[in-house]
């Protein structure tokens, strides 16, 4: 046969084979409405955070002083800041900075604590053993108190907030990639590769780890949520990203000692950060309902 | 171990966050004077013994910034801190444990989808910007609530309580969800079982079936989030002494990250790891009430 033939005939079974997993995903999408619609809400942030430059319809360090303080109106639909910002696009520029820290500081999480838990589950004995003790000492602390020494310890500013809500949150995932690992251990694909002869990095590697993806991607999701209020509340507490850097944490703190007179420059930042945080926990219960079936419902 | 490294390694040179960076140099012969009266000259662990011992005795240092002690300004801030937490903490479950109970009976329901939405929207809340909103409505719109600040509740009663209100409400809104989520879940476990099949079975009042069998038998799980959610109310207060110019633990640690005060960030960050214990402790507690097959030895 021709490989002009194979070609010809392979060409209309992609084809199916797209077409069935948009329909497998567009079912998917009916049954969980609520988690769809959250999704969408999420890629909608991270389009904004992208776009943030071009969508903006000001500077967010453009100074007007001849609009302090203006209430919501069609030229600032979330009104000024008391030098004159406008804070719709501080909260445009805003999103940039909470989707950046949420994703750096999620990946701090995974890239240390993934390794960790895995070598703990699959080898075992003292390692583990010194390794969970070490993971137990880091959960003893509030994540925020935790996160907070850090940055006081390494000093306020972007790349510390990263990593101190990284370490803060790294034991979780350490802690669900050994309970995988110790499951995942036992299975007979893992006992008939050691027979085999392959080496104990490359179960690791290649039969353990693929198998514990899902819950990660789940707590990943999940554990976006967190940082990105994490980030927001070290911000608020000025701890965090340092002016003139505009962040919806830090718009809210320059919005809190003017409740009275303009309470939109608090109001706005809060909402965006409501909104995104629960639009990836839904998310986040959504993709468990789908990856684990034994939760559905619960 | 971690409380000492995180501020003593990390945190670089401990004589220079006394002295200050620059203004505060000293000549060196008092440099070396003074190193060698704080012990700063020793080795590493010896250092964290001698702090570790002075910790068991309950000298955690003095602080850089006010020179007081700092076991006595935790012990002057403390009650501030536990009567917040206890109001947060008394109002989730007030409202969590329902909550909860009421989304279980109507499983998969418009009424369990409200339920789990209204929880999940507690757990997504920023809590610094519930509290501006509700200072916000209830103190500057309507004038029911005072804004900020702290009255002792030994002190006064009712003006203490008045206080509490609103910061008390925002502290305990994200407990809120998280308790009202495994509430719901582990309800749905139990009524599952056969002895509430039975107990329906014997003519028992529904409303008997759900409380003396079916909670009880369910708070186990519950008792557990409580417990873990304990120290993370402390970690909460940070935020919410500040929204509600509090003047408790959370506000004592954030002046000291600041101000560089180590040793009153030290002494805060090791109170929160006694309260994860504190937790855990009333959790175990919990567990052989709610369930007297487990003897805690």
């Amino acid at each position: 046969m021709s490989e002009s033939t194979t070609l010809a005939q392979s060409a209309p079974a992609l084809a199916f084979a797209t077409k069935s997993k948009q329909r497998q995903l567009w079912n998917l999408a009916k049954r969980h409405r609520i988690g769809a619609a959250a999704f969408g809400g999420v890629i909608l942030v991270c389009l904004i955070a992208a776009t943030a430059p071009i969508i903006s319809p000001y500077d967010p360090l453009e100074q007007d002083y001849d609009s302090l303080l203006q209430g919501p109106s069609l030229s600032h639909p979330f009104g000024t800041d008391r030098v004159g910002r406008d804070i719709f696009a501080r909260v445009l520029y805003g999103t940039q900075i909470s989707v950046l820290v949420g994703l750096v500081a999620v990946g701090i999480s995974i890239v240390i604590g993934v390794p960790l838990g895995l070598l703990s589950g699959f080898v075992g004995g003292a390692l583990d053993n010194v390794i969970m003790r070490f993971m137990d000492a880091l959960i003893a602390f509030p994540r925020l108190i935790l996160a907070l020494a850090i940055v006081a310890v390494l000093s306020p500013g972007i790349v510390n907030v990263m990593i101190a809500v990284g370490i803060g949150s790294m034991p979780v995932y350490a802690r669900l990639m050994r309970s995988q690992a110790l499951a995942i251990r036992e299975n007979q694909y893992v006992e008939a590769a050691h027979s085999l002869g392959v080496s104990n990095v490359r179960v690791m590697y290649r039969h353990v780890l693929p198998n514990a993806v899902s819950p990660i991607i789940v707590q990943a999701t999940l554990g976006l949520g967190y940082a990105v209020l994490a980030e927001a509340s070290l911000s608020f507490l000025g701890v965090g990203v340092q002016p003139p850097t505009a962040t919806w944490g830090s718009i809210l703190n320059q919005g809190a000692p003017l409740l009275e007179q303009a309470w939109w420059v608090a109001f706005f930042p809060g909402l965006a950060i409501f909104i995104f945080v629960l639009c990836l926990n839904l998310a986040g219960d959504a993709l468990r309902d789908i990856l684990d079936p034994r939760l559905r419902g619960r | 171990m971690l409380t000492f490294s995180l501020t003593n390694v990390l945190g670089g040179d401990p004589l220079l966050a006394l002295m200050g960076e620059e203004d505060g140099r000293l000549a060196p012969e008092a440099e070396a004077l003074l190193r060698e009266e704080l012990g700063l000259n020793d080795p590493l662990p010896i250092q964290y013994l001698n702090w570790l011992f002075d910790a068991i005795r309950g000298d955690l240092g003095t602080s850089i910034q006010s020179g007081q002690p700092v076991t006595e300004a935790l012990l002057d801030r403390i009650p501030v801190t536990f009567q917040l937490g206890m109001t947060a903490w008394i109002f989730a479950i007030a409202f969590a444990i329902p909550l909860g109970m009421f989304a279980a009976i109507s499983r998969n329901t418009w009424k369990d989808q409200a339920a789990t939405a209204l929880a999940l929207a507690g757990v997504a809340t920023p809590s610094f910007w519930m509290g501006l909103m509700l200072i916000l409505v209830f103190a500057v719109w309507f004038r029911l609530l005072p804004p900020s600040g702290f009255v002792n509740l030994w002190d006064d009663p009712i003006d203490g309580a008045k206080h509490l209100v609103l910061p008390g409400i925002t502290l305990g809104v994200n407990l809120i969800g998280t308790v009202a989520r495994q509430t719901r879940s582990a309800m749905l476990e139990v009524l599952g079982q056969d002895y509430i099949r039975t107990a329906r079975a014997k003519g028992l009042l529904e409303r008997v079936v759900l409380t003396k069998h079916a909670l009880r038998n369910a708070m186990l799980p519950v008792v557990t989030v409580l417990g873990l959610q304990f120290a993370n109310l402390l970690g909460g207060t940070v935020i919410i002494e500040q929204v509600f110019a509090i003047p408790g633990v959370g506000r004592l640690a954030l002046g000291a990250v600041f101000a560089q005060d180590f040793p009153v960030v030290q002494g805060a960050v090791l109170l929160a790891a006694l309260a994860t214990l504190a937790g855990n402790l009333w959790a175990d507690i919990m567990y052989t009430i709610f369930d007297p097959r487990i003897r805690v030895s």
